[in-house]
């Protein structure tokens, strides 16, 4: 059944209320147009178009924009799989010990300052991580000119100043897509 | 202009003819209308609507991040809504850029749409609609709102229902749903209205202005007839929806 916001669903002693539909007075009503589906006592309305939101296994993209001993500050701009801003958006955090398998002693070494990096979220408090093959960086800039930084097999040349980079290289490097 | 006013005071330009309006419709009966919803690409959810000689474009972007920081609030969305005519949609050209009257016209339609929309999902986000009046007539604020509701629900907002907004004119003293433009300049009152629709039926006021000047019954038999001029414009703001969606989900099939 389609439905539009404000349609009468049902009482909140039938269902749960689930995604895109709330309660007032004893009532459920939908939130967004759409679908309705029921499942297990929980009704919920698959909306016409979807407001992001990241959670645990989801591939993001974001850009490093502070970097402490341990740890990166990222922030998230996309999830993969949607063109739109997300639903809620905080900084999230990728620690040292999720940037590669082996033991990586210095964070600088696997992410810089200004990076674009491709990452899994591997929990619901925005931890992420770029252990995998495909996540890591996916464009940089060098640190002595600011100029986007050419990959060479396992490290990052500058063009200009012929500066050399390491960092945990994705393998969406250079290539525009995620 | 100027010349016209005086012919109508002389009585020699009548707006009701026979009991029929200028255009032919009966007193109760709303101009043709035209929506269509998902028509810009970069927009998250967007609407064009046609009322009568009106033509206007919402687009609604968000929930995103807002800025200047400042505006933010912790605990709930900030709704923008911008009223604007293109210089070219009036008669004579409208210098661009906001003036006291779209300022006033931003702020209520956005304090109607404030009033579905559940901001409380979405903490230190911004949800920016934007309607643009293509082609003026009289009502281009009601023909944002019906826009600007048709644009949300195209972008997936949660709201708790919908917003329908129609006005209604006194013209020779008879009262007139959705006014053209010669009713509203020579008519004696305008009053616009929206109205919080949930399941099919009127909720709550959600926009109420008024000049002029109107009896309190004439004022009651107004709302009244507002009321039925906007459940006809809802359903035809839930065919736009339903008939884009159906076409989106025919895409999919390929």
């Amino acid at each position: 059944m389609f439905v539009f916001p404000g349609d009468f669903l049902g009482y909140a002693e039938e269902y749960v209320p689930g995604e895109g539909v709330y309660e007032e007075e004893g009532k459920l009503y939908a939130a967004t147009a759409g679908e309705v589906v029921v499942e297990d006592k929980v009704i919920k309305v698959r909306t016409v178009k979807e407001i992001p939101e990241v959670g645990k296994n989801d591939i993001v993209v974001g850009r490093v924009v502070d970097t402490r001993n341990s740890f990166a500050m990222v922030e998230i701009v996309r999830k993969k799989g949607s063109e739109r801003a997300l639903r809620h958006y905080d900084r999230a955090l990728l620690h040292v010990s999720n940037i590669s398998e082996g033991y990586m002693k210095n964070l600088e070494n696997g992410v810089r300052y200004w990076d674009i990096i491709r990452a899994r979220v591997i929990d619901n408090n925005l931890r992420l991580s770029i252990k995998e093959e495909d996540m890591g960086v996916i464009r940089a800039i060098c640190r002595v000119c600011g100029t986007p930084l050419v990959r060479e097999k396992d490290k990052l040349k500058c063009p200009e100043c012929g500066n050399v980079e390491r960092r945990k290289i994705s393998s969406y490097y250079g290539s525009g897509e995620w | 202009m100027a010349s016209e006013d005086v012919k109508r005071l002389k009585g020699e330009i009548k707006l009701i003819v026979d009991g029929k309006r200028l255009d032919g419709r009966a007193f109760d009966e709303l101009r043709p209308i035209k929506i269509e919803a998902g028509v810009l690409k970069r927009a998250d959810g967007s609407c064009y609507l046609e009322m009568g000689k009106n033509k206007v474009v919402a687009a609604v972007y968000g929930p995103r991040e807002v800025h200047p920081r400042h505006l933010q609030d912790p605990i709930k969305a900030v709704v923008r809504y911008r009223y604007n005519m293109a210089p070219f949609s009036v008669e004579e050209r409208k210098r661009p850029g906001p003036d006291r009257r779209s300022i006033e016209i931003s702020k209520v339609s956005r304090e109607a749409l404030e009033a579905v929309i559940m901001k409380e999902l979405f903490p230190r986000c911004g949800i920016d609609v934007f309607v643009e009046v293509l082609q003026a007539d009289a009502g281009s604020r009601t023909a944002c709102l019906n826009a600007a509701s048709v644009a949300l629900v195209d972008a997936g907002v949660p709201m708790r229902g919908m917003i329908s907004s129609v006005a209604v004119a006194k013209v020779e003293g008879h009262l007139v749903l959705d006014p053209t433009k010669e009713e509203d300049f020579y008519g004696e009152a305008d009053i616009p209205f929206a109205f919080f629709i949930r399941n099919d039926k009127i909720e709550s006021i959600a926009l109420l202005q008024m000049d002029g000047r109107v009896t309190k019954s004439e004022l009651m038999e107004a709302l009244q007839m507002a009321k039925k001029g906007a459940l006809e414009i809802y359903r035809m703001q839930k065919e736009a929806i339903k008939s884009r969606y159906i076409i989106e989900e025919a895409d999919e099939n390929e």
